[in-house]
């Protein structure tokens, strides 16, 4: 297609040319009504066309960054954070497995330097869930949590906040509060 | 750089099409129209009309103090110069300001249009941070008349601003009791001379009369001696965690945890020298910083010098190193003085902190740990960080490591309820 129409193109021009050097061509063509409708239909074509290429050209500009701001630096912990917010990603299951290791670690740590338990005792409350009166933190660190009731599934459809996150955010509070002698 | 399109003047073509065509089509036909056109060919000629001319601009850039104080501003004063053949009808430049200044009053970027050997000037203010910033190569970016055609290239010329805190003295930091054979202010078991009271023995020959207990020798007619706790100097080194990882900060613009870091290891080196005690650097960083034990004028002058503008203390983390952490460890205690206790300042974010302090200590090094709190609680996600932080700090507590959880206020203040909870 591209080719007929640059072929059409090339010959109007070497024919417009042509006529320059011998005016008698130009007598080929009768300019009558329809030839000139006709040429006025073909620019009307052409002009809406070049319009429309507009809309589909992406504009080009050098984008520059902001030397003016400071340079910013990580908050700790945000990266968890896009692990709890990456709701429907690929590999989910990996990435809310190491969310929840590093929270069971850090139950862990908490009982053992601020509960005063040993690290056996301390495992042996979170697998049985009776390290906290939270049950949903307790659930969320246990080794095979009960099927919650079908009350609390219900419920959890008119959350926003995922369940992962509900009891990821619940077992944080616990143990801040334990930490600062709450609990 | 090569030109590209920016493509801002494509379709333009349309509007000599359209014009002509609705001249013809409207019926009566309207030659008024299809002299309108004329407009829009005019248009498209000047659109495509040339390339954007190879810019040759150099800059210069002046400072009204180049060595200002911290929290100091600065006015940087930008001078462009067009050094070519050829105008510049469209000229931007952005102004490459150092990562960790911060421009407080105009922008740093001007738009303007060149002649040959003319120059256009701008100004803007910095906030002065410790540290030596050097700036990066200004972008220029020209356009032709018309805009259609761009181009970037960049030009630079050496400009640095080395801003060196004057260090002042902080609240004596509590140091522990491994000491030198010298006369300090840290006060040991060790009895003989001294200001606190320990005991009374048995008088010896060659002992000095002024330590004689004269009241008892009144009393019961024996000679003894009083004893002192004996006062000695420490070797301490300071040992700063640099690590890209320790680039952390619980706002965008509070101060990041090296920067902390390094002003409080500047408070505590003036103030241990000024306590008669030895004092080294050193620093977990991809770039190493090591300046051995010692007192004096130039020592002083030459830690404040290294903890100004040492790379690896700079406010920005290092753009590409390798930091080999067990390597380094060894390394540091190959360096450091038998007697040498370390005073380590880190925030705490990960167990490769713990573990090297935990070590030092173990060799005999006694540690000491202030750690900056860079640790926020907006979110779950970093209300965990803060509890594994805690949790650092005290497994580093339980095996007998001194810990110092330095929040928003100043550090002698921190130090001050430090020294009453160790003392009670």
């Amino acid at each position: 297609m591209r080719t007929i129409t640059a072929f059409a193109g090339l010959t109007a021009t070497v024919f417009g040319f042509a006529v320059v050097v011998d005016r008698g061509l130009a007598g080929l063509f009768d300019l009558n009504y329809l030839i000139v409708t006709l040429v006025g239909a073909l620019a009307l074509v052409q002009g809406v066309r070049y319009g429309l290429s507009r809309r589909k050209t992406p504009l080009h500009a050098t984008t520059t960054d902001d030397p003016e701001l400071r340079y910013h630096v990580p908050v700790p912990g945000d990266e968890v954070d896009m692990e709890f917010a990456s709701e429907r990603s690929f590999g989910r299951a990996q990435k809310r497995e190491k969310v929840r290791d590093r929270l069971r670690e850090a139950a862990l740590e908490t009982l053992v330097g601020y509960g005063g338990l040993t690290r056996e005792e301390a495992q042996k409350r979170l697998n049985e869930g009776t390290w906290t009166d939270d049950a949903l933190a307790a659930a969320a660190l246990h080794e095979s949590p009960r099927r919650p009731s079908v009350v609390t599934r219900i419920r959890a459809m008119f959350r926003t906040e995922s369940a992962f996150e509900r009891s990821a955010r619940h077992v944080v509070d616990e143990l801040v509060a334990i930490q600062e002698g709450r609990r | 750089m090569s030109a590209f399109e920016t493509n801002r003047w494509t379709g333009v073509e349309a509007l000599a099409l359209l014009a002509g065509s609705l001249a013809i089509l409207v019926s009566p036909r309207q030659p008024a129209l299809l002299l309108a056109g004329v407009l829009g060919i005019a248009y498209a000629a000047y659109a495509y009309g040339g390339d954007a001319p190879t810019p040759s601009v150099s800059v210069e850039r002046e400072l009204d103090d180049p060595t200002p104080e911290p929290d100091e501003t600065v006015r940087v004063t930008v001078t462009v110069r067009n050094t070519g053949e050829s105008t510049l009808p469209d000229l931007r430049v952005v102004d490459g300001v150092p990562p960790a200044l911060e421009v407080t009053d105009g922008t740093a970027r001007l738009g303007t249009a060149l002649r040959p050997g003319k120059r256009a000037r701008f100004s803007y203010e910095v906030r002065a941070v410790r540290g030596e910033h050097e700036w990066k190569p200004m972008r220029a970016i020209v356009r032709n008349a018309s805009g259609s055609n761009e181009r970037v290239t960049e030009t630079n010329s050496e400009t640095v601003l080395r801003c060196e805190p004057r260090l002042s003295a902080t609240e004596n930091l509590p140091l522990r009791g491994l000491t030198t054979q010298y006369a300090g202010r840290i006060t040991t078991d060790v009895a003989g001379a001294g200001l606190e009271f320990t005991s009374t023995r048995e008088y010896r020959r060659g002992d000095p009369l002024k330590r004689v207990d004269w009241n008892r020798l009144a009393r019961t007619g024996e000679l003894a001696t009083t004893e002192f706790r004996e006062e000695r100097a420490a070797t301490v080194v300071l040992l700063v965690d640099a690590r890209e990882s320790a680039y952390l900060a619980p706002e965008e613009d509070a101060p990041n945890a090296v920067e902390r870091s390094a002003e409080a290891a500047g408070e505590t080196f003036v103030a241990l020298l000024n306590g008669g005690d030895r004092v080294g650097l050193a620093t977990f960083a991809a770039e190493s910083l090591w300046l051995p034990p010692g007192t004096g004028d130039d020592h002083r002058a030459q830690g404040r010098r290294l903890l100004a503008t040492h790379p690896s203390l700079a406010p920005t983390p290092p753009e590409d190193a390798a930091f080999f952490p067990s390597i380094r460890l060894r390394r540091l205690q190959r360096r450091l003085p038998a007697d040498a206790q370390v005073i380590l300042f880190s925030p705490l974010v990960d167990d490769y902190v713990v573990t090297a302090a935990r070590r030092l200590d173990a060799h005999g090094h006694l540690v000491t740990v202030v750690s900056p709190d860079p640790t926020a609680d907006e979110t779950p996600g970093r209300r965990l960080a803060g509890v594994e932080r805690r949790n650092r700090m005290s497994r580093l507590r339980r095996s007998g490591i001194r810990v110092i959880d330095w929040r928003e206020e100043s550090l002698a203040t921190e130090l001050a309820r430090a020294r009453e909870r160790w003392s009670s």
